[in-house]
């Protein structure tokens, strides 16, 4: 029996993970930007409007607990996003074995789609894609698979250095003929 | 008629009410979080330092809104 770290359905004997691949960090930190801007802004704008709305007379005096207690709440809503958006980041993967290549998707909370995207011998052309300024010096870019399956082709996304996943899925493609021979894959 | 309602007297109540829907969410997203964190954290092996970081910030944060409401 293989070793099978994640528990993942149909692992046949002889399988073995190759490599996991994410997103690129960057997709995390872009969220917890706009997520860090979204937290900072009320404490600019509410002093703001307050000056604005203080006529004449100096800022209106807020009791120091009102300031904590929205303070905090404010912060607690950020903090849930944060994690929320900390989870979608870390448990949306790609998995590449010696025999095919899985994605898992994490939609929110409840929604996780696992599906065995094709088997290594489907694939036809690999195609990889580093798009913009930041992508080029951050070296990430996506991935197409031109596959001779049903479903024509897919796509990984925003995922660090496509050139170098792209060799490991060639790699793995001829591992998976030494191993399991040529023969045509059958989907379980 | 008689008034359904009426607003409360002591304006603290407002506070007392949004610390209430505060937590309210706060259970929704800490079920949720760590249902999936301890599902699959056989695979994601980061979790196990999210789980105690998430859940001293939600009580660091709640401890500061009971302090505000103190304070008032």
């Amino acid at each position: 029996m293989s070793y099978n770290p994640f528990q993942l359905k149909d692992f046949r004997d002889g399988e073995r993970v190759v490599t996991i691949v994410r997103h690129h960090p960057f997709v995390l930190f872009r969220e917890v930007f706009w997520l860090g801007i979204l937290f900072i802004a009320p404490f600019f704008l509410i002093p703001i409007a307050f000056g604005i709305s203080a006529q004449g007379g100096g800022l209106p005096s807020i009791s120091p607990g009102v300031v904590i207690f929205f303070a905090s709440l404010w912060t607690l809503i950020i903090w849930h996003l944060l994690f929320a958006r900390w989870t979608d980041y870390y448990y949306d993967l790609w998995i590449i074995t010696n025999w095919r290549i899985i994605d898992i998707d994490q939609i929110g909370f409840f929604n996780r789609n696992v599906a065995t995207l094709l088997t290594l011998d489907h694939i036809q052309d690999i195609e990889t894609h580093v798009d913009g300024i930041v992508g080029t010096i951050l070296n990430f870019g996506s991935i197409k698979v031109q596959t001779a399956a049903a479903k024509a082709e897919f796509l990984m996304s925003e995922i660090p250095n496509p050139v170098g996943i792209e060799k490991i899925i060639r790699e793995a493609q001829e591992e998976k003929i030494r191993v399991f021979g040529a023969q045509p894959a059958i989907h379980t | 008629m008689p008034p359904v309602t009426t607003l409360p007297t002591d304006v603290g109540m407002i506070f007392w009410l949004f610390l209430a829907i505060a937590l309210v969410v706060t259970a929704y997203f800490v079920f949720a979080e760590l249902f999936h964190w301890l599902r699959f954290g056989f695979m994601y092996p980061l979790v196990w330092i999210a789980i105690p970081v998430y859940l001293i910030g939600i009580v660091i944060l709640i401890g500061g809104m009971l302090t505000g409401i103190a304070a008032l």
